[in-house]
């Protein structure tokens, strides 16, 4: 349901904020036995926020997101509810604070509806890897929504909330976005505040919005983005759409070769090339472009992300906050222990893997090379930037697979980021919006990739292409379309 | 993966432990993920424009004291603690 | 076998800075225990560093009070490592990029150069009790400047010279209070022994955490004593970091259960490269006072010893104050002979360091009216007292304890035969040739006259009555 009707239906008094909440909670109590998206539904927290909209909105003083459900990705810090990271290390884990992008939502009066599950500390890109549960792909249930942000991406998909937030570190907002068959946008690195994200990767992490549409997603990005004094690398600018340069017509689009290779499903590039097809005809350009760089993006950015992350998770020990086992000798012990039952296997493979990269014998063959190499990536992309308006490509190499068909060998698995992670590495805003099904009608993504801070282009140019592409919604037994 | 470090001290140097069937799953894992960046190493390195974002002193916080927490909500999620500190097993 | 010693020095500092270096926590010594804290510094999920202008700005006023080079594109890294009191698990600090570059500082006669100046946050502190531990994290993130020296000093002297050069630089360039006894500036020494002809230094040992000036000469000086008898007897010198024992005098190994350890330092990807303009450095230089050895020179060309413009430099209060009471027209060696006389006796005695409640026009009055003889030497030592404890101007004191020089001869002359004719005693011995007993004389006076009246028409009118008699 888009956030403008919602926005109008409340101000218009045709349904209160409560009745609102409600019909989504509802929903949620129906469908999530299928889905398994949420790890905590606010029921009390939900309805109350809801109840305090309503006198906003009666005293006619509405913001964008007042009384609108939304939902969190677990891996942002909400003081009224667990934070865990659908990881064992922090469960029960209730911060003392709200993360930046929260309390902006929550300052303008949005309903939480609840924490969404994700592969554990982002870690991921089917959802499996977390400790609570397995969320299922909407289209399918014995196939992943994708991940890390697997649960936003299923909530969204069913409608279990008016939107959500999620996070995106190699493609984990696009990737399950693309898999649930939603629009999902990874903002411009220093958009949007990381202060109060959970840190995976510091220079990749970035928290964008999943909803049904475009403009769904600008909203989010409107009411979360801008400068944060928490949040040093975050930069001076507000996002605004209407100040941008509506449309396709006239503008020029790369197709990224080295995105377009045989790792891609027949389906998966068919249904890229039928979007190309479909902006030229709209009256934009759409060339071939080559980023040869691309090709080794997947462990340039493994190296990288894994050393930030063994840096970033060194601080889960049991000390101050999360799981402490019974008995221990001593300090060294202790913490040993609580990272071992602590930590699941994907978590202590990059940890073991980012250490590896920094230590001293080694740092200069992998980490300081992968460094150097994502400047060149950078660079790759600044140079297509100078023909192009933005790029094209497919989000995965596949669409969503079933369960039991994850590859077992880890770099096997990590090839599959393919698509994603070049973005991340240049710290370009990035979309995956639905292009198609493939033929077991599994959601088949788009992506477009701008230039730095130029999130209004991608926005747009996706919201041209989805009023003219006809979305196929799930069909989840017993659960029907939304109705207000 | 280069041979001279082991999975234990890797292990030890990111405080997990490992038990002997894990300390096999991961170097397993670790051979297979290390050939996947071993490419890297062939790649050669053209030079490009450093395009690194910096800042000046002026986009750095000014120095003026901001309310601290609460003691005992700052040990709130800690297992163990007293009268506002933290508290963990001897050293060594 | 005699052998050369050569001690390298790391200086932390605490920085005077009114936040911690990455949150705006209060920065202040002493406290409740956590009661300085926030999610930041306690290294909460989701935080992150925000880094203080003003430890920056420290940081480089502290290489421009010594002379080094501000680098122009300074990095922070992160130096990872398990420890309680490490709330993130890594300490931020600067390996590749470090805010200030050589430099050094004259002690002795000898240069001893600096390697760096960088910035880096301090960890929290450990209070053990019975088969527990607590962590009070109110110094965690306190910005520290480490200063490391080349291995250029040679005796524990030298090295605790050098280090209250440093401390007294410090203080001068408003960068830290220095002051050893609350931890805010900890000495660690890396120190070897070579042989005379040798070539290359021996093998070095660090000795971490030495706070005070007696402590940093004796344990270099049992450090060394350790190394030449290891040597002597045809072993090695290991190295290793090593703890100062302040009751048995003695070092001891701090080998723990890790062997050598990977900080696996890389750039912190949650702070920004920082440029630092030309302009910045200007305007910080312009802020810093005179440095003490500029200072020192100005004094010596004044006519002052060198121990005389020592002592006036060791407290930047007292050396503040005397350039004031210059610049005011005072001439400097009255003037330094007061500050570091009466002045300083008042100030040793006084519970508050960090202000003198005499204000310099007061002073520089005070100095006038003994020069002009409106007032004894006595007088100006007794007004200088009075204005310290009661702060009363100048004025007000000599009134009211009537300094004003008497040069009334029947006074005078009444008060020296009352003090001869209580002490015949010393009469006799002044007959028999005994001049010394003059200068008591003319203490009892000054103390009978309440030091109104002037030396020499003292002396002259007690001559005369001696020679009388």
């Amino acid at each position: 349901m888009k956030i403008s009707i919602l926005r109008k239906k409340l101000d218009d008094k045709e349904i209160s904020a409560v009745e609102l909440t409600r019909l989504y909670l509802d929903r949620i109590s129906a469908a999530d036995k299928l889905t398994d998206a949420y790890l905590y539904v606010n029921y009390d927290g939900a309805i109350k926020a809801a109840q305090s909209a309503q006198t906003i909105i009666d005293a006619k003083q509405s913001r964008p997101f007042t009384g609108i459900p939304i939902a969190l990705k677990d891996n942002l810090c909400t003081f009224d509810m667990p934070t865990t990271c659908s990881s064992k290390m922090l469960d029960g884990f209730v911060p003392p604070y709200d993360a930046t992008v929260v309390a902006k939502l929550r300052g303008q009066g949005a309903v939480f509806l609840g924490k969404l599950n994700m592969d554990e500390f982002a870690m991921g890109a089917s959802t499996k890897t977390s400790y609570y549960k397995k969320t299922k792909n909407p289209y399918d249930l014995t196939r992943v929504p994708g991940g890390s942000s697997g649960g936003s991406a299923a909530a969204v998909s069913v409608g279990l909330c008016a939107a959500a937030l999620g996070s995106d570190t190699g493609g984990s907002i696009r990737q399950p976005a693309s898999f649930c068959g939603i629009t999902g946008h990874r903002p411009t690195y220093g958009f949007v505040s990381r202060s109060g994200c959970i840190a995976f990767a510091s220079s990749l992490d970035q928290i964008g919005p999943l909803a049904d549409t475009a403009d769904d997603c600008a909203a989010l990005l409107t009411a979360t983005a801008g400068r944060d004094i928490y949040d040093q690398t975050t930069a001076d600018k507000t996002f605004d759409l209407k100040k941008s340069d509506k449309g396709i017509k006239g503008k020029r689009f790369g197709l990224i070769k080295e995105l377009m290779g045989k790792e891609v499903d027949k389906d998966v590039s068919a249904a890229v090339k039928k979007a190309a097809e479909w902006f030229i005809n709209a009256g934009a350009v759409v060339e071939e472009v080559s980023l040869p760089m691309l090709t080794h993006a997947v462990p340039i950015y493994y190296l990288i992300s894994s050393a930030e992350a063994a840096s970033n998770l060194a601080k889960f020990d049991g000390v101050r906050y999360g799981f402490r086992p019974e008995k221990t000798l001593n300090f060294f012990d202790m913490i040993s222990k609580s990272r071992d039952e602590g930590f699941g296997w994907e978590v202590k493979r990059r940890i073991m893997l980012g250490s590896y990269a920094l230590c001293s014998g080694y740092y200069d063959d992998y980490y300081k090379r992968a460094i150097k190499l994502c400047g060149i990536i950078k660079s790759q992309y600044a140079e297509a930037f100078k023909k192009y308006d933005a790029l094209l490509s497919p989000v995965a190499p596949t669409t969503a697979y079933p369960f039991d068909k994850l590859p077992d060998d880890p770099a096997q698995m990590y090839l599959a980021d393919i698509c994603t992670v070049s973005a991340a590495l240049a710290g370009l805003p990035s979309l995956s919006t639905p292009c198609g099904y493939d033929k077991d009608g599994m959601p088949i993504g788009l992506m477009i990739t701008g230039k730095r801070f130029d999130d209004a282009a991608v926005l747009s140019a996706a919201g041209a292409y989805e009023k003219e592409f006809v979305r196929k919604p799930p069909q989840l037994k017993g659960v029907s379309e939304m109705k207000l | 993966m280069k041979s001279d470090i082991s999975i234990k001290w890797l292990g030890n140097l990111s405080k997990i432990k490992f038990d002997d069937d894990g300390l096999k799953k991961m170097a397993a894992d670790m051979q297979s993920i290390m050939t996947l960046m071993d490419s890297l190493l062939l790649v050669e390195p053209v030079e490009f424009e450093d395009g690194t974002e910096f800042c000046g002193l002026d986009a750095l916080r000014a120095d003026t004291v901001r309310d601290s927490f609460d003691p005992e909500l700052l040990v709130s999620q800690a297992k163990d603690s007293k009268d506002g500190c933290f508290v963990i097993p001897k050293i060594l | 076998m005699k052998y050369i010693t050569v001690i390298g020095l790391e200086i932390h500092a605490e920085l005077l800075t009114e936040t911690k270096v990455f949150c705006g926590c209060k920065n202040s010594f002493g406290g409740t225990v956590n009661g300085s804290c926030c999610p930041v510094c306690t290294g909460m999920p989701g935080t992150l560093p925000v880094l203080n202008r003003k430890a920056v700005e420290l940081a480089i006023a502290a290489g421009l009070s010594f002379g080094s080079g501000i680098t122009q594109r300074t990095l922070w890294d992160r130096k990872n490592y398990f420890y309680p009191d490490l709330a993130k698990a890594y300490q931020i600090s600067q390996l590749y990029a470090p805010v200030c570059v050589g430099g050094g500082l004259d002690v002795g006669g000898r240069f001893i150069r600096l390697t760096r100046i960088h910035l880096e946050e301090d960890a929290g502190k450990l209070v053990h009790a019975r088969g527990e531990t607590v962590i009070d994290y109110n110094r965690a993130g306190v910005p520290l400047i480490e200063i490391v020296s080349e291995p250029d000093m040679r005796s524990s002297d030298e090295a605790a010279a050098f280090v209250e050069k440093v401390r007294r630089t410090l203080v001068y360039a408003g960068v830290s209070d220095g002051k050893m006894e609350q931890g805010s500036l900890r000495v660690d020494a890396n120190i070897s022994i070579m042989p005379e002809n040798a070539s290359e230094y021996g093998t070095r040992t660090e000795i971490k955490n030495l706070n005070s000036f007696k402590f940093i000469k004796k344990a270099i000086d049992f450090e060394v004593e350790r190394q030449a008898e290891v040597l002597n007897a045809g072993e090695r010198v290991i190295q290793e970091t090593r703890r100062y024992d302040e009751i048995s005098g003695e070092t001891f190994s701090m080998r723990s259960k890790e062997d050598a350890h990977d900080y696996r330092y890389f750039p912190d990807p949650d702070i920004l490269p920082l440029i630092i303009k030309d302009g910045d450095i200007e305007r910080i230089s312009a802020t810093l006072t005179e440095p003490p050895s500029k200072r020192y020179a100005r004094y010596t060309e004044y006519g002052l010893s060198g121990v005389d413009a020592e002592v006036i430099l060791e407290n930047k209060i007292i050396a503040d104050f005397f350039d004031e009471c210059v610049k005011s027209g005072a001439n400097p060696q009255t003037a330094a002979n007061c500050v570091k006389g009466e002045l300083m006796r008042c100030f040793n005695a006084a519970e508050n360091k960090d202000a003198l409640p005499i204000s310099v026009s007061d002073f520089v009055k005070a100095l006038a009216l003994a020069e002009k003889s409106e007032i004894s030497g006595n007088g100006l030592k007794t007004a200088i007292k009075y204005m310290f404890q009661e702060g009363k101007p100048i004025d007000d004191v000599v009134k009211e304890h009537n300094l004003t020089v008497n040069e009334d001869l029947s006074v005078i002359t009444a008060a020296i035969a009352k003090v001869l004719a209580e002490n015949p005693k010393a009469v006799e011995q002044y007959k028999n040739g005994d001049t010394k007993v003059l200068s008591f004389f003319m203490g009892q006076c000054a103390r009978a006259l309440k030091g109104t009246a002037l030396a020499q028409t003292v002396q002259a009118e007690l001559k005369k009555a001696l020679d009388k008699n």
